[in-house]
């Protein structure tokens, strides 16, 4: 009795964590660290994919805690498709060696990063000496919020799965263009509505300065120079004379970050504080320049 | 200004903490603060959970932990800090499994467990001090060891640290809650509380001013100019044999004598100052 339990509870849960991800369809699946980057795969994939995604909107990925579901997840992975730069490094190495899943190993072909089409961005534009003390290029992440990043890192994308898929690789290759189209003629667009509606700008952390290079808009400062370190009161108060100083009018606040320094800043210096997201709901191309219009709206009706 | 606010609302903290900090160190439970920050924070969680407003669901779980709390006799044969600690961890875990569920729900929750001595304001400061005001007048006079007397104790003491956790971090709350009545501890029992308010104030003053000449995490290093300034006092009343005279509990043919008095804390009974 007790030994024809032994060989039937282990079978049981190998069917339900062999059915828990989904019903198989055939298609490559494709797992994403953060919902733009699912966008960014749908984009190219279209329908020929299924698309996967760890983490939330507004979750921050710095600090996610992933739960079994999200290793069953990896399961059956054919590519898995990261950020990259040190972003989910606490906490995906274990993930994938939870997955068993060796197709998608760093280094194997199942593994794309944002780091192997880009290098991060340099010290941006109106950044002080004292700031750049801290600054450390190599490991901003957040390349999504470029979207000129964004189509580099679709085309290595879109040259991995057609390697994974030759079948439908002209397919790919296709819907590169169109979301290539697609950022082309909405950047000049987006660049202008910003020249009009920014100043300056300070923001907590480092998370938006791709997004400010792609749009022009000049970095004052941050709020917390090293991530997770407080500001010292000093440096607050050189903030607000730069703000006076540069005539800056906003501080965007990342989603996940502590708001409170950021309003007392603001409050202190006579500005309006915002939070600006990092990714928005949307499917595939329209989710991801979705995502830019919002922020660009946001700004500019925070900016009258 | 930011400085000003920061020095003011470290004051605040350093009159209302350390004579309470007193009573949790001779109650043996310092884990309260933490627990009922955390319930406060995982109530918030599930306010966002259930839509409806975190401050109202943080206030309902509070007040639940502080019942629960007022059930334990203070003379129990229980480890009060092992109960103390238990409920944190699991305020803590519930919180989690709901973080885990909602999307944007870590930073608010992160920011109502560690707020910032930098995010306060005039209003925060004003507020911070009327809970303060608020707890200490219901936690600070004697009380039975009955479910009511212990009831305002735990009700008082949330009221102060809930807020102050929410408005300056754990960090701060904490260290001014143990640390000055640590230092003039002596031979088992609190020391004069003129003792832990002046260390306290001055570590506030000291400690805001070093970490803007040095341009340093405030927070951070108010809590170390706490510690130094905790750590001298505590060494010389340690080495000088400072302190309190334990007076021997009366005997048992002298209990008719404090019939009147049976209902207040026991700890608070066995001190006498030396003259």
């Amino acid at each position: 009795m007790y030994k024809s339990l032994n060989s039937v509870i282990p079978c049981l849960f190998l069917l339900l964590f062999s059915l828990a991800p989904g019903i198989a369809t055939g298609k490559p699946v494709i797992v994403c660290t953060v919902p733009a980057l699912g966008q960014l795969a749908q984009a190219v994939g279209g329908h020929d994919i299924e698309v996967r995604v760890l983490t939330g909107i507004g979750q921050d990925p710095n600090v996610f805690s992933p739960r079994p579901g999200h290793a069953r997840a990896l399961n059956d992975a054919n590519l898995l498709f990261t950020v990259g730069f040190g972003l989910e490094s606490g906490w995906l190495p274990s993930l994938i060696r939870l997955s068993r899943n060796k197709k998608i190993v760093p280094g194997s072909d199942g593994y794309l990063s944002g780091s192997h089409a880009i290098e991060a961005v340099g010290v941006p534009r109106g950044i002080s000496s004292a700031q750049m003390r801290n600054w450390s290029p190599d490991k901003n992440p957040y390349w999504w919020l470029d979207p000129e990043m964004g189509l580099k890192v679709a085309k290595i994308l879109a040259i991995r799965l057609s390697e994974l898929d030759t079948v439908n690789a002209a397919r790919y290759m296709q819907r590169l263009i169109e979301l290539e189209h697609a950022i082309n003629e909405a950047l000049p667009r987006w660049r202008d509505y910003m020249q009009i509606h920014t100043s300056p700008v300070i923001t907590y952390h480092n998370t938006y300065v791709y997004f400010m290079k792609a749009m022009n808009i000049e970095l004052a400062g941050f709020i917390e120079p090293k991530a997770g370190i407080e500001p010292s009161t000093r440096h607050l108060g050189e903030l607000i004379k730069t703000i006076h100083e540069k005539q800056v009018e906003l501080i965007w606040v990342e989603p996940y970050n502590n708001r409170a320094i950021a309003k007392r800043l603001a409050d202190a210096a006579g500005i309006k504080m915002m939070v600006l997201p990092d990714a928005v709901e949307g499917i595939g191309l329209e989710g991801y320049i979705h995502m830019f219009d919002i922020m660009i709206e946001r700004i500019a009706r925070w900016s009258q | 200004m930011i400085l000003v606010t920061v020095l003011i609302a470290t004051l605040v903290i350093a009159i209302s903490l350390p004579v309470l900090g007193q009573r949790v160190l001779e109650r043996r439970i310092v884990f309260v603060d933490l627990a009922l920050a955390q319930v406060a924070a995982t109530g918030y969680a599930l306010g966002m959970a259930l839509e409806i407003p975190g401050v109202f669901a943080a206030a309902a779980t509070t007040a639940i932990a502080v019942l629960f709390m007022a059930f334990m006799d203070e003379e129990t044969p229980l480890p009060k800090e092992a109960v103390m600690g238990g409920v944190y961890v699991f305020a803590a875990s519930v919180g989690m499994v709901l973080l885990s569920l909602l999307p944007y729900g870590e930073g608010q929750l992160m920011g109502l467990l560690f707020g910032s001595v930098l995010g306060i304001g005039w209003q925060g400061i004003a507020e911070l001090a009327l809970f303060s005001a608020a707890g200490l007048a219901l936690a600070l006079p004697k009380h039975a060891n009955s479910f009511s007397g212990r009831l305002r104790f735990y009700a008082g003491l949330s009221l102060i640290i809930v807020p102050a956790i929410y408005a300056i971090g754990v960090l701060l709350v904490f260290a001014y809650l143990v640390m000055p009545a640590l230092s003039v501890w002596r031979r088992g029992h609190n020391g004069p509380a003129w003792e832990a308010l002046t260390l306290a104030i001055l570590a506030s003053v000291a400690g805001t001013f070093i970490a803007d000449f040095l341009d340093l995490p405030p927070s951070a290093t108010v809590v170390l100019t706490l510690a130094g300034i905790a750590v001298i006092t505590g060494t010389y009343i340690h080495f000088n044999n400072l302190g309190p005279e334990v007076i021997e509990e009366n005997s048992e043919g002298d209990d008719s004598q404090n019939d009147d008095e049976s209902d207040a804390s026991p700890v608070d009974d066995r001190i006498k100052t030396n003259a």
